[in-house]
């Protein structure tokens, strides 16, 4: 439950959730307990390791991206939250549920009320109409026909889909097939969205369309959401916190700049190395702290580095402002220019100071 | 040849001895059982031939203009029916039809239950599995001559063989739409939280109805396939017509017959697979255009 | 263009020549005896085909004698399928099949002897020599409850005790699958008593099984059946089933009756002891001799015919089985028929 600067205690919590693909998982499991590593396992077993002891602790209404390659483990992840998936070890507690522990029965509420997912492959019905679809959930909830329709044509509304109630999906696009899958989503007013690579399958310009899109309505839903993504920069567009996966295992979790200036391993620092560090720090990461004298140039508190390298041309400081125009702390290009430097281990932290 | 490892004689008087006990102790209850099945078709036939020929010819051309709205099936329809009549093979056609319909909607009733629980279940579709390889495979006489010793000659073995002949399509095809469904749909229908029979019959079973129709349309023609063998054991209708042309050795008969039942099949399969379209495009899992 | 034209007189010259040859050789081939010692026995290379019909009976019959053209006599012996009037038409129209070895011909009549006549059919014995039996049968349990019902007149007045399945208001008569002769003679005498407005259905099996499996079923459930039959059958041997009085047998009748271009109604007669021959193409006499002096003297009795079917019954034996098995067992029977070396040459074959 964690000082990560969001209010309120976790919504998720997944303590060693190990899953193991095979006819006899147990076995394999013993294997693991008594020490062995995965490689081990498979080869012995013909086993596949998906999760591996994986905890973590998602807050609520915040956006939280488990980021990770193919064979990662994170659809696995995800999949375990509302229990599409069993796991072979561990727990998982939604909103102080133990949702291993629901019969089939409660799992149906669980998931029919608390938790809605977006999928990849947007999963929308062929046989029914756009407005059918997004009614979907609330069909199975057991909601009334008018009523559902009604928030069925609020929630088509909201993702800007109007017009196209009466459409099949296969005479949309991707992009508006997704927007259909997030209404589903979001129609159903849960607290907790899934979100499974949803943007992945979208060209990359519509892709940052909807990428804005769920940041603005994260920003009056507050809803706690889960998305998995393989793409470092979504990641850090839209995540508050990430965890980055790597063969089943969590290898970092923190804060997007966190992960940017201080890679936990080499694999993290491949993802890093091709980010746009300019944009991804912010300012106010790298500044010295401390009221200082008022420079003359100030940037607010929110700005990245890319806003404040122009600056460097004809000042040496750079003071950096609140809301209320008092000064926080002031920044000059060296501190920049170490921070968007390669990381290599040797160079201690990159965090600002020297 | 092969050396003679057992005597396989004592082995088939047990059969044989094992079939008249079914015969003498058990035949009227299998009767009884079967039963139903007569009426269903005594009823059927009793309709058919009781309607006048005009407004059968009328009803069949109806329907395949509402399943085309076009004018080429109407007029395919009503050439061939009219063939029938011209033939003088109207009543024989009517018994025919009657048999092939009412195979085929016990065939829907038992085969998509099965192809239902054969999609569920990888235990049950093993067992299935090699029934229907028998019953599609053994040849219909083995089990047809036993169904006259139990049930006497006539519509009853005509029926069951029928059935059993004409079903095991149908059942194939339904458990592998249902299997087919695309997998992205079905968990995605499950992550909203669905029952296990919500997601049958809101997601698996309109998404497999394509495929299941097509089973249908192929249990039909089964159906109409097995005609001159029914009649063999007694069913009459168009086949008894062919099987006469054959033992007498009038070639026009057996000719013209035969060509009544190529007929029938035209006349209903093209009428199903319209049908089948006209669903799919209204359900909306018609072919992507 | 004088050379084309002689090119092509030449290559026809070869050609004709080369036809010629051939045609000479073979021609040379088909009338001499081939240097094969079984050609020899056998007198022709033509290929033998013998009818093998629906019923038990004649399926063995034809299987027995295939077996002693085969390895008796060398002949190059091949089975076809047949029934009474397709064979029939076949062999009067085109001489083929070459043999049916238990043709009853009381319903092919006509045809039958103008294929006589016409030289392209001959009869060349009985196939069943002491008479056949054909009519209506019920079975015994059923008249010991009615002893009244001994004549066909007396079962039509009682259709209620001959319910159809079917139609329960109504008698059932089960008549022969069409092809047989009897399908047309017992339709003319269903016709002939008016059964139809008498409460009777008629009945036709489609099938030889379909009848044997449905008088089986009645016999086993004793319940009651009116059926025609025949023999010498398994049928009539295994079960207990007395024969219907139709009636003195007016020959005329039943020629009108199985006559299907016959304009007359059709008229009550009992069947006639019908004559099942041993009918062969007529080349057969003329190019192998030896083989039809064997054929004609190829007859049995009822009596051993019904060993022949039991023992296939009891045994579960196809036609081929039963076939061999007379051999083995019934030699004094059939070395009767054959030279002494074609019978040690089967026997050899035997075993």
């Amino acid at each position: 439950m964690g000082a990560n600067g969001t209010a309120g205690d976790a919504a998720i919590v997944m303590r060693g959730v190990t899953k193991i693909f095979g006819p006899d998982p147990e076995a394999a499991l013993k294997l693991m307990r008594a020490g062995r590593s995965k490689a081990e396992v498979q080869a012995e077993t013909g086993h596949v390791v998906g999760l591996d002891n994986v905890s973590l602790d998602i807050a609520r209404g915040q956006i939280y991206v488990v980021m990770g390659l193919s064979g990662s483990g994170k659809s696995t992840l995800i999949r375990h939250v509302n229990r599409l998936i069993d796991p072979t070890a561990g727990e998982i507690v939604v909103n102080g549920e133990k949702v291993l522990d629901m019969t089939m029965a409660q799992l149906r509420d669980f998931r029919r009320t608390r938790i809605a997912m977006v999928f990849q492959k947007f999963g929308l019905l062929p046989h029914r109409s756009v407005i059918d679809n997004v009614a979907y959930g609330l069909e199975v909830r057991g909601m009334g026909r008018a009523a559902r329709l009604e928030k069925a044509a609020h929630w088509i509304e909201v993702v800007g889909l109007s017009g196209y109630e009466k459409s099949r999906p296969r005479q949309l696009s991707g992009g508006q097939q997704q927007r259909v899958g997030l209404a589903r989503a979001l129609a159903m007013d849960t607290d907790i969205l899934l979100m499974d690579e949803a943007f992945s399958a979208l060209d990359p310009l519509i892709r940052s369309g909807m990428q804005e899109q769920l940041l603005d309505l994260q920003s009056s839903l507050n809803k706690t959401i889960l998305f998995i993504t393989h793409d470092f920069d979504e990641a850090l567009k839209i995540g508050n916190r990430i965890a980055v996966l790597k063969d089943g295992a969590v290898q970092q979790v923190g804060k997007p700049e966190e992960i940017v200036l201080n890679p936990g391993n080499a694999h993290i620092e491949e993802f890093v190395r091709d980010v746009n560090k300019a944009r991804a720090i912010h300012v106010r990461t790298v500044m010295e702290e401390g009221a200082f004298e008022p420079c003359e140039l100030t940037v607010p508190a929110d700005a990245r580095c890319e806003d404040v390298l122009p600056h460097f041309a004809s000042h040496e400081w750079v003071g950096v402002v609140d809301g209320e125009g008092r000064q926080i702390g002031r920044v000059r290009a060296r501190q920049v220019i170490k921070a968007l430097a390669r990381y290599v281990p040797s160079n201690g932290p990159s965090n600002g100071q020297g | 040849m092969f050396p003679e490892l057992i005597d396989t004689r004592p082995l088939r008087r047990a059969v044989d001895d094992g079939l008249n006990w079914v015969v003498r102790n058990w035949g009227g209850e299998l009767e009884a059982a079967a039963y139903p099945l007569l009426m269903l078709l005594n009823w059927i036939e009793r309709l058919l031939i009781a309607t006048p020929w005009w407004l059968f010819i009328a009803f069949f051309v109806g329907l395949s203009w509402l399943a085309t709205r076009g004018w080429r099936l109407p007029l395919v329809v009503f050439l061939s029916l009219i063939f029938l009549g011209l033939m003088q093979l109207w009543r024989d056609a009517m018994v025919t039809t009657a048999l092939m319909i009412a195979a085929t909607l016990t065939a829907i009733v038992v085969s998509i239950p099965v192809g239902v629980w054969m999609s569920r279940s990888w235990r049950v579709r093993q067992i299935v599995t090699p029934v229907l390889d028998l019953m599609q495979t053994l040849p219909s006489f083995v089990y047809l001559i036993p169904a006259v010793m139990i049930f006497g000659p006539g519509k009853i073995p005509a029926l069951l063989a029928t059935i059993v002949y004409a079903s095991p399509p149908l059942v194939r095809l339904t458990d592998l739409g249902l299997r087919n469904v695309d997998p992205a749909v079905m968990e995605a229908s499950r992550a909203f939280g669905t029952s296990p029979s919500q997601r049958l019959f809101g997601v698996q079973i309109p998404l497999a109805l394509p495929t299941i129709l097509a089973g249908i349309n192929q249990t039909t023609m089964m159906a109409l396939a097995m005609v001159v063998i029914a009649s063999m054991i007694g069913a009459g209708g168009l086949g008894y017509q062919v099987l006469q042309g054959i033992g007498r050795l009038e070639v026009s008969r057996g000719l013209f017959a035969g060509l009544g039942i190529v007929v029938l099949a035209i006349v209903f399969d093209r009428i199903t697979q319209a049908y089948g379209r006209r669903i799919q495009e209204r359900i909306g899992v018609g072919e992507v255009r | 263009m004088l050379k084309k034209s002689g090119g092509a007189a030449a290559a026809i010259r070869v050609a004709i020549f080369s036809a010629g040859a051939i045609g000479a050789g073979l021609a040379v081939a088909a009338s001499t005896p081939a240097s094969a010692q079984g050609a020899a026995l056998c007198g022709t290379d033509r290929t033998i085909d013998i009818a093998e019909m629906g019923w038990p009976s004649a399926a063995a019959l034809a299987h027995i004698h295939a077996l002693i053209l085969e390895h008796g006599y060398g002949c190059s012996a091949e089975i076809v399928a047949g029934d009474t009037v397709p064979t029939a038409a076949s062999m009067t129209a085109r001489g083929t099949p070459a043999l049916a070895p238990e043709l009853w011909t009381s319903s092919v009549e006509e045809a039958w002897k103008k294929g006589i006549a016409d030289g392209i059919v001959v009869e060349l014995g009985d196939a069943i020599t002491d008479g056949t039996v054909e009519g209506w049968f019920i079975p015994r349990y059923v008249q010991e409850a009615n002893p009244e019902l001994t004549t066909a007149e007396a079962v039509i007045a009682r259709p209620d005790l001959f319910p159809d399945a079917e139609d329960a208001t109504k008698g059932r008569l089960y008549s022969c699958p069409p092809g047989w002769a009897c399908e047309l003679s017992t339709s003319a005498l269903y016709e002939a008593f008016d059964m139809g407005s008498k409460g009777w259905n008629l009945f036709s099996p489609g099938s030889g099984g379909a009848l044997d499996a449905s008088i089986a079923r009645a016999f086993t459930r004793d319940e009651p059946i009116l059926f025609y039959y025949w023999g010498p059958t398994s049928i009539l041997g295994k079960y207990d089933a007395v024969q219907l009085d139709l009636g003195p047998v007016k020959p005329d009748v039943y020629a009108c009756n199985t006559d299907t271009d016959c304009a007359d109604a059709p008229g009550v007669t009992a069947y006639p002891s019908s004559p099942a021959v041993i009918g062969v193409a007529a080349w057969l006499p003329k190019e192998a001799p030896a083989v039809a002096e064997y054929m004609a003297k190829a007859g049995l009795t009822n009596a051993q015919i019904s060993t022949l079917l039991v023992y296939g019954d009891e045994n579960k034996a196809d036609a081929a089985e039963t076939a061999r098995n007379f051999l083995k067992t019934e030699e004094a029977l059939w070395t009767s028929w054959v030279p002494a070396e074609v019978a040690d040459k089967v026997r050899a074959a035997l075993n």
